[in-house]
């Protein structure tokens, strides 16, 4: 298939980018997005102009390295998926494709399509851990009763790959999903109990000091989430923020 | 407990108490509102009472005014920041495909019904004020019927009230329900919350059209 491609170009972090078009023929259903993005470089590299930058690591859907907001959607039309996990199939013959990177104040464009998510990052070092002691006494965590449906909850908390979609999805760029399944993994569990006032409380500050929006309970993020996390661990963290500015 | 209110979820807590307040008093002045469609002397006595009672007035109604104000200016706070917080626009953004239209507007559907409150207040809480403060009329537990179905007598102020009640009829579809959700309940009970908001956001704000509605086609003939 024959394909339109509006690209977000930006030289550099503290260049002005600008869309720029491209048409790329040749495109099998059976491609993945970024491998269509590989084909246009190649093309590009033949051309002598520089390749489109994007973001990419185990193109398995598990690392959350991937991003791209794709026809105003991360990720693309499909649900449950990463980009790398979209196949070209979900468009057609003609089809003009709009990709930019995540928008957020709190993920500046490093280059093109790339953006800095590290954002992230620090609120994870804020308090998304627990101390375990690990100088050779250390308790095995299966020893420790779980009830079934917390450990599942958890687990599902956990499948979050700390992509931004959500954040990208957001009208307000809000990190809330985010940062409620970093908060839910650890707080539905009793190694989690320990730090569970000082990890909700400094994971907020941290998400409110990155500049984050506020949530406003749309959805969009859930909706959009590639691993589904769920709404529930929003209301969670609010409990739990709540809970623990209570005990002061 | 200082940095709770910088705090974005904070903030949000506040939005929610706030709107939950006003969804409760719309249930109180729905209540009492349609006593004048049914019995415009048990209306009366009502408006009278809510007029003179000391508690009402000198408690209740700056507590209510409190309420308006906390939620607006919150609304305008939350809003700011979540504009800035996207920095550069999206060339192109598909919100219809993750989430329905009145989440992504509550600020249009809450300006309206702001301007709207400017409206009823001057229609009715500026002239309650100037009849008790300003011309210190004596006071006459009869006149509030007559007032009201005279209030609806243009046609022009009953278009805007029945608008203004669509929009708030969307306001409270989302956020009724959401602000369950900002105080952190998400539960095996949130299906009925979510259904008794949805009705409760179609039945009120259609009933308080009604009401406009039914006193601007049955004038009081003298």
């Amino acid at each position: 298939m024959k394909l339109n491609l509006k690209i977000w170009r930006q030289k550099d972090a503290n260049s002005k980018g600008k869309m720029v078009e491209y048409t790329l023929d040749g495109v099998e259903g059976d491609m993945s997005f970024l491998e269509m993005l590989d084909i246009l470089n190649e093309e590009l590299i033949t051309k002598g102009e520089e390749p489109v930058e994007f973001d990419h690591d185990c193109r398995e859907g598990i690392c959350g390295t991937c991003s791209l907001q794709i026809n105003g959607e991360p990720h693309g039309p499909d649900r449950l998926v990463t980009t790398c996990q979209l196949h070209m199939r979900k468009f057609n013959d003609g089809d003009t494709i709009v990709i930019e990177p995540f928008r957020a104040k709190a993920f500046p464009v490093i280059k093109d399509l790339i953006v800095d998510r590290s954002s992230f990052d620090r609120i994870q070092q804020a308090g998304g851990f627990i101390s375990v002691n690990t100088s050779g006494n250390t308790v095995d965590a299966n020893a420790i009763p779980i009830d079934k449906h917390d450990a599942d909850a958890a687990m599902d908390a956990a499948t979050c790959i700390g992509c931004g979609a959500c954040v990208a999805a957001c009208k307000n760029a809000s990190a809330m999903l985010f940062t409620s399944a970093k908060v839910s993994q650890f707080a539905l569990l009793p190694q989690g109990q320990v730090e569970a006032t000082d990890r909700v409380q400094n994971m907020v500050r941290q998400m409110d000091l990155e500049g984050f929006g506020n949530c406003t309970n749309t959805g969009a993020c859930e909706v959009e989430c590639p691993k589904g996390i769920s709404l529930e661990n929003i209301a969670r963290m609010n409990r739990e923020y709540l809970a623990a500015n209570m005990k002061g | 407990m200082s940095g709770l209110i910088k705090s974005s979820l904070a903030r949000k807590v506040v939005m929610a108490l706030s709107g939950l307040f006003l969804v409760f008093f719309l249930a109180q002045h729905f209540t009492i509102n349609i006593t004048s469609v049914i019995d415009p002397e048990t209306f009366n006595a009502w408006s009278h009472f809510m007029g003179y009672n000391p508690l009402v007035q000198y408690v209740l109604q700056p507590v209510l005014i409190a309420g308006v104000i906390i939620h607006f200016m919150m609304g305008f706070i939350l809003e700011i920041q979540n504009r800035n917080a996207r920095g550069i626009s999206y060339v192109k953004y598909k919100g219809s495909a993750n989430a329905p239209w009145v989440s992504r507007n509550m600020i249009y559907s809450g300006l309206v019904v702001l301007a709207f409150l400017g409206l009823h207040f001057y229609d009715f809480w500026v002239h309650e004020m100037s009849y008790k403060y300003v011309d210190v009329l004596p006071e006459d537990p009869t006149r509030y019927y007559e007032e009201t179905v005279e209030k609806f007598a243009p046609f022009w102020r009953t278009v805007i009230y029945v608008i203004s009640f669509v929009l708030l009829s969307l306001h409270l579809w989302h956020g009724f329900a959401s602000s369950f959700q900002s105080m952190g309940v998400n539960n095996k009970y949130t299906p009925a919350i979510k259904t008794f908001a949805k009705i409760f956001a179609v039945v009120i704000p259609l009933g308080f059209a009604f009401i406009a509605l039914y006193h601007h086609l049955n004038p009081i003939t003298h």
